[in-house]
């Protein structure tokens, strides 16, 4: 297991178009957070909650969204370029190259969580010092995060297992939000539980209708049901060419 | 010598198609056997079964006596050269060092493959900036890496240049002489027929022809001579009489079964004078098609498979 995960931090490492996705990553969660600071304490927008709303979202929703993306579109590249072929031959019980590509992606979304969370803090402390406010990015609020880019993380994995094409699994990953829109006109406050409406409790934005406990462990199961799923289907399917 | 690739009685259906059907043949240590057949025949999934790639819909696939996927360190024991496996954007370098990792080899292994192939100089290129040469050449990079004794190459020689070709036959000759193992697909049986040792034939996912290339030559590619003469008629009437199987081909007698003595010797004695005669070895590729033509005409003409064990 630890050689299969040391290659695959290699085959992260040696792509540059991976490098460009963390750099503009931690660039936007930067920007966001500055313009944000910016305003801090002008037009009401001073309580801890309201300060510290863009630095959850930016990291919890777009980082995690965009990390799913990402690990969609890499999983999915595997069977574009022909490479899952590759790394069967080096891992033919496919139960430990899914378990080493889940924790790959899984470290990856806690890693640059918590990196766009300190570069987030990092940008937002000294600004908000100078106007004497704070945004209380307490623990919970911090796990809640990385718990989001985790399991969005393992939830791209998974869809790009599922689908085996780029296009459709980045179609699936990012056509949830806009369906979850659509179904939650139907649905009412039960779409609380769809993946995508469960960051507003998780994260503690306003407009939250669960709590963030429900939340998390909401996300937790669809997690697991969406890996179950490409557990089964990746050990049942062959790989052709 | 021991077989150290056994396919016994493998079948594959996808969905109602059997891609293969009822397949045995064995690989022995130590030989190259081309594994044959035009394209669509079955190659690819007996070697991505063999590989663990594809699951058999019946019968069962063994290489170094186990399946792959029970291998322990498989790349240890096999390297395969599948149609595609690196990453476009990738450097040759960074490919096989990924691989080297996987297969817990030394990085300066990447070097040493690299030398061996003759990609040293390309060695930073991104793979898609690679000819289809330079992709086989590193295809076969990849296989080598964790030096292992059984090597399963699917086309290796598909679209190389007769250069290429021959400098994979030499390649391959020098493996086989060091000790390995190697099992090649190919479409394009003069590919690789000087290559070698042994042929494997399949046609619709049936095997139709499973000995040593020099026998299945031998058995399949009779001499045939085509012969102009004064008398054609005559001269065909004598031949066949001899027991000489005569067609004719663009106003010549084409003759099998006898040679241009007992023909010229025939027209000596029947007085018939020979304006032009010719001997012509019958091509591999007349080889291969006769073949792969008769088990479609007839698909009960095929070689027995052994029964599953």
């Amino acid at each position: 297991m630890i050689t299969l995960l040391r290659a695959d931090l290699v085959r992260l490492r040696t792509l540059r178009s991976h490098h460009v996705v963390v750099a503009v990553l931690l660039g936007l969660v930067g920007l966001i957070t500055w313009g944000s600071m910016s305003d801090a304490g002008s037009g009401g927008f001073d309580s801890p909650s309201e300060l510290r709303e863009p630095v959850t979202a930016s990291v919890g929703i777009l980082v995690a969204v965009v990390l799913a993306l990402f690990a969609a579109t890499r999983v999915a590249g595997e069977y574009r370029y022909g490479t899952i072929s590759q790394r069967l031959l080096a891992a033919p019980r496919r139960t430990r190259l899914l378990i080493a590509t889940m924790t790959t992606h899984a470290v990856l979304g806690l890693v640059l969580g918590a990196a766009a969370l300190g570069l987030a803090a990092g940008i937002a402390a000294p600004m908000l010092a100078d106007k004497e406010l704070s945004m209380e990015l307490s623990l919970p609020i911090v796990a809640s995060t990385l718990l989001a880019t985790v399991a969005f993380s393992i939830i791209g994995v998974s869809c790009g297992f599922i689908f085996r094409s780029q296009p459709v699994a980045v179609m699936v990953v990012a056509g949830t939000f806009v369906a979850e829109k659509l179904i939650g006109m139907f649905i009412g406050d039960a779409a609380a539980y769809l993946p995508y409406g469960l960051l507003t409790p998780l994260l503690r934005l306003e407009g939250a209708t669960i709590g963030a406990g429900a939340a998390a462990i909401s996300l937790v199961t669809i997690t697991t049901a969406v890996t179950g799923l490409a557990f089964v289907l990746f050990k049942r399917r062959d790989v052709t060419p | 010598m021991s077989a150290v690739i056994e396919v016994d009685d493998f079948s594959k259906d996808y969905a109602d198609v059997r891609a293969v059907d009822h397949l045995s043949f064995t690989v022995e240590s130590g030989t190259i056997t081309g594994f044959l057949g035009p394209n669509g025949s079955g190659k690819t999934t007996t070697l991505r079964a063999l590989l663990g790639l594809v699951e058999p819909t019946s019968g069962t696939v063994r290489i170094a006596g186990s399946r792959y996927r029970d291998l322990d360190d498989p790349l240890r024991h096999v390297g395969a050269m599948l149609e595609s496996s690196a990453h476009p954007a990738r450097t040759a370098r960074n490919h096989l060092r990924v691989v080297a990792t996987e297969a817990r080899m030394p990085r300066t292994r990447v070097d040493e493959v690299l030398e061996l192939v003759e990609l040293t100089g390309s060695a930073n290129r991104r793979v898609g900036t690679f000819s289809l040469g330079m992709h086989q050449r590193l295809g076969l990079a990849t296989a080598l890496i964790s030096e292992p004794g059984i090597l399963v190459l699917d086309e290796p020689a598909n679209g190389l240049d007769p250069q290429g070709i021959r400098w994979l036959r030499d390649f391959l000759r020098s493996l086989a002489d060091e000790g390995h193992t190697i099992l090649l697909s190919s479409h394009v049986l003069a590919e690789v027929a000087q290559t070698v040792d042994h042929v494997v034939v399949i046609d619709h996912g049936r095997i139709v022809a499973d000995e040593p290339l020099d026998l299945l030559m031998a058995r399949n590619a009779g001499e045939r001579v085509h012969v102009r003469s004064s008398d054609q008629s005559a001269l065909r009437s004598y031949l066949q009489a001899e027991g000489a199987h005569v067609s004719e081909e663009a106003g010549a007698l084409v003759v099998t079964g006898v040679g241009t003595d007992v023909i010229g010797r025939l027209a000596f004695d029947r007085h018939v004078v020979i304006y032009e005669m010719a001997a012509v070895r019958a091509s591999l590729e007349d080889t291969f098609l006769e073949l792969t033509t008769a088990a479609q005409s007839d698909p009960s003409d095929t070689y027995p498979s052994e029964a599953p064990s």
